[in-house]
């Protein structure tokens, strides 16, 4: 059992000890804070000019990372995938920290050098099929001892399709009905793997028979993640998944968001611990509010080079800036209409008037083109010293703004390796956080309950939706 | 002459982890066997990739329904997670059960189902090189994380086991593999010479097809290594069978034999290689010893599977376009 490094001597004998948290909610103690481990990601939230930073290719990384979280007693390790790489201005944005690995492939070799750690990554059903991800799975399951995790988005873009013989077009509507049949017939093949592994399955969007061949699996569901934030997104949640991996990291959205989603739960006939919400959030520690202040801007400077800065206008403005300085003012030009940007979502909707926001904020702090990106791009969600960070994060999930954090560093591979050495005994002083792994699958490690049969999902789920009116039935789809 | 040695390995998650080690330092590479009856063999060979140091881990795939994007980026990454201990076996699927499983289109016969196997190859091949090694340069001076010029868009046009279309643009989302090309294995059968001639390494079941060495000896590249696919032997009899049989062969062009051995057996058979079957073939002279192999390279054995095999490093696709 890896014990924590500095606990044992700042654990004073009359301090409350954690008990162990497998349904999450024991009466009497404190909400529990769970903790996971992100691999950093190609968005500029990474940094790789730091001296300290990795490489994002070599498994030593990847096996520091899921190292440095099982130490802390995090519940998984998640690691993003992105299956073409981005264009700017119509070539390949070389800016992006890009060059990445399969996602189950290294997911299974780090569940060799692990015992407790889940892990978790993002497949997407649509340029994949039931059976193969259903397999590569349960294979990850059996390897790990019940540790495997799915995060399953949905990718319906011919631009991400031109790396495949799969994918196409669907409604928007269909996309979430065809991932939620995805989920569904994996969750039959599971089902059926603990019995003679015969199924078959004829639904609008797969037509598959055979044997599944993998034998009941340890944990006796990979857990799903979803990360979707619309209303069809959270009602897809809610009706198919255990846990939601959500962007709403400051407390505030994030008690909106956790109040909305977990109140559609007894709708769908699940408790309020049967689905679980975890922001993904950023760290900034120092051994004083101050010096973890100017650590959290030093990083916000290295999270938006220059080059960096003039990428994220363009994509605003969806023209070419090439030819402003980041230093200077913001472009004195209005934007264009198209998009310059390919393999992102797009989070603002109005470039007129996110612009002439920008200006006012550039102009009344005196910001040039790059201080006023960072000042809009990058925040950092807890900033403080370790013990100001723990009383944070204890008090989130105290009000219910998250179940856990999914904790972003922005160095690969040592960015989590304060955090743990630091946070989480503040934690564990708090009788917040666990101090020794529960027995037993993921499931454990995140206080779900036992999976639940693949039928049980589909009838809860068709009762919830025709007890609702034929409009919000036809949005939900 | 030094013959290479590689075994079946059947994914089972109670004796595999110690045949693999067992055999890890003494076989050239395990076959990790996949045929959609038991775990999917990228994964398990991704999982022993930390577990063991010097074997060669070659799973089996069947491109006729995967996609080869997800092929080319498992088998690099399995190069990087077993630091350039990767090979990629490839194979067809062609049974109705097989495609029932996947229920997006008819089963298709063999030849079809090479033809596009061949052509999967060749994309994966693509895919691989479609990172130039030097193509991440975090250039402080330009913010430029990768050199897009040395990224290349594979543009790759391909025709299904059905005759339908589709393409791969590329490029990888993996960086170039540390082997640049892990050995491609592809079983000689009859039909798929296309798909054999894009192969590093081949290997033919004299026993249960109509393919001999003789016809692979002429037909391939003198530098493509054929391995002759025999039973593992369970007694000691079969043993000093074995050893007259590799004399044969290696006169008669193998370069080396696959043993094939079942599941229940495995474990059992890779204690027998390590203590009679190589030990046997070192005595007779047929393979090198480890130790006179790290003394051909310096004092250590290649670890990589090219070099153990006497491949020579793969030159990128793209290595023209870029001079």
């Amino acid at each position: 059992m890896p014990d924590l490094h500095s606990t044992d001597q700042r654990r004073s004998t009359d301090k409350p000890r954690s008990i162990d948290n497998h349904a999450g909610s024991i009466p009497g103690q404190p909400r529990q804070v769970h903790l996971a481990a992100h691999f950093p990601g190609v968005n500029n939230t990474t940094v790789w000019s730091d001296p300290a930073s990795g490489s994002h290719i070599e498994f030593d990384s990847f096996s520091h990372l899921a190292k440095t979280a099982e130490a802390g007693l995090f519940d998984f390790f998640f690691l993003a995938e992105g299956l073409r790489l981005r264009e700017h201005q119509g070539e390949i944005f070389d800016l992006d920290v890009v060059g990445r690995p399969n996602t189950t492939a290294v997911l299974s070799a780090l569940a060799a050098v692990t015992k407790h750690i889940g892990l978790a990554g993002t497949l997407s059903s649509t340029f994949n099929e039931p059976f193969d991800i259903a397999r590569r799975l349960a294979t990850i399951d059996h390897l790990s001892n019940g540790r495997a995790a799915w995060n399953i988005v949905t990718t319906s873009n011919a631009f991400t399709g031109a790396n495949f013989r799969r994918g196409g077009y669907l409604d928007y509507a269909d996309r979430y009905r065809r991932a939620e049949d995805f989920i569904d017939v994996a969750r039959k093949l599971w089902d059926t793997a603990a019995g003679d592994g015969s199924f078959t399955h004829d639904s609008d969007f797969f037509d598959i028979s055979g044997r599944f061949p993998t034998g009941a699996l340890p944990g006796g569901h990979p857990v799903v993640f979803q990360a979707g934030d619309s209303d069809s997104g959270r009602d897809f949640a809610v009706g198919s998944a255990d846990v939601i991996f959500t962007r709403h990291s400051d407390p505030e959205s994030g008690r909106r968001f956790y109040a909305d989603v977990k109140s559609r739960l007894a709708r769908y006939g699940r408790t309020e611990d049967s689905l679980k919400i975890y922001p993904g959030v950023s760290i900034i520690l120092g051994d004083t509010p101050a010096e973890a202040a100017e650590r959290s801007r030093e990083v916000a400077a290295q999270q938006v080079s220059e080059a960096g800065a003039i990428a994220f206008l363009e994509r605003v403005w969806d023209r070419d800036l090439s030819a402003f300085d980041p230093n200077g003012p913001l472009p004195d030009v209005p934007p264009a209409a198209e998009s310059i940007s390919q393999g992102r979502v797009k989070h603002i909707k109005d470039a007129e008037a996110t612009i002439a926001s920008w200006r006012q904020i550039a102009e009344a702090e005196k910001l040039t083109a790059r201080e006023l990106v960072i000042r809009v791009s990058t925040r950092h969600s807890y900033v403080g010293t370790p013990a100001q960070v723990a009383a944070d994060l204890a008090e989130a999930v105290r009000t219910r703004a998250a179940d856990g954090f999914i904790l972003v560093p922005h160095l690969t591979p040592g960015g989590l390796d304060e955090v743990v050495a630091k946070v989480v005994p503040e934690l564990q002083e708090l009788g917040v956080y666990r101090t020794e792994y529960p027995d037993g699958s993921l499931r454990e490690n995140i206080g779900l309950p036992a999976a639940r049969p693949a039928a049980d999902w589909v009838e809860s789920r068709n009762r919830a939706r025709s007890a609702h009116t034929g409009a919000e039935l036809k949005e939900v789809g | 002459m030094s013959v290479h040695i590689a075994t079946t390995l059947t994914p089972d998650p109670t004796t595999g982890p110690a045949t693999a080690k067992t055999l890890d330092g003494h076989a050239d590479f395990a076959l990790v066997t996949d045929d959609f009856t038991g775990f999917d063999a990228l994964e398990y060979a991704s999982w022993l990739g930390p577990l063991t140091g010097r074997l060669g881990l070659v799973p089996e795939v069947r491109a006729t329904h995967l996609e080869p994007f997800h092929l080319a980026t498992a088998s690099a990454t399995l190069d990087y997670t077993a630091r350039a201990r990767a090979g990629l076996a490839v194979g067809i699927s062609t049974t109705p059960a097989e495609a029932a499983l996947f229920g997006r289109r008819e089963p298709a016969p063999a030849p079809g189902a090479w033809v596009e196997a061949a052509s999967v190859i060749d994309v994966i091949r693509r895919l691989w090189d479609s990172w130039d090694d030097d193509a991440i340069i975090r250039d402080r001076a330009t913010d430029r994380y990768i050199d897009r010029d040395r990224l290349h868009y594979i543009e790759a046009q391909l025709q299904d086991s059905t005759g339908s279309d589709y393409s791969v643009l590329g490029p990888s989302i993996t960086p170039r593999p540390p082997q640049g090309h892990p050995p491609i294995v592809v079983r000689a059968e009859t039909g798929n010479e296309a798909a054999r001639a894009a192969a590093d390494v081949v290997l033919v079941d004299e026993a249960a097809g109509s393919i001999s060495l003789e016809d692979l000896r002429t037909e391939l590249d003198s530098r493509v290594p054929v391995l002759t696919v025999l039973p593992a032997p369970t007694t000691r009899a079969e043993v000093a069978e074995l050893i007259g049989s590799v004399r044969i062969l290696t006169g008669r062009g193998a370069a080396g034999v696959l043993l094939s051995a079942s599941a229940e057996n495995q474990l059992d058979f890779s204690v027998r290689l390590v203590s009679e079957i190589l030990p046997a073939l070192h005595a007779a002279g047929l393979r090198e010893t480890p130790e006179a192999a790290a003394a051909r390279h310096d004092g250590a054995e290649p670890s990589d599977l090219r070099t153990r095999l006497g491949l020579a490093p793969a030159a990128s696709l793209y290595a023209d376009v870029d001079a």
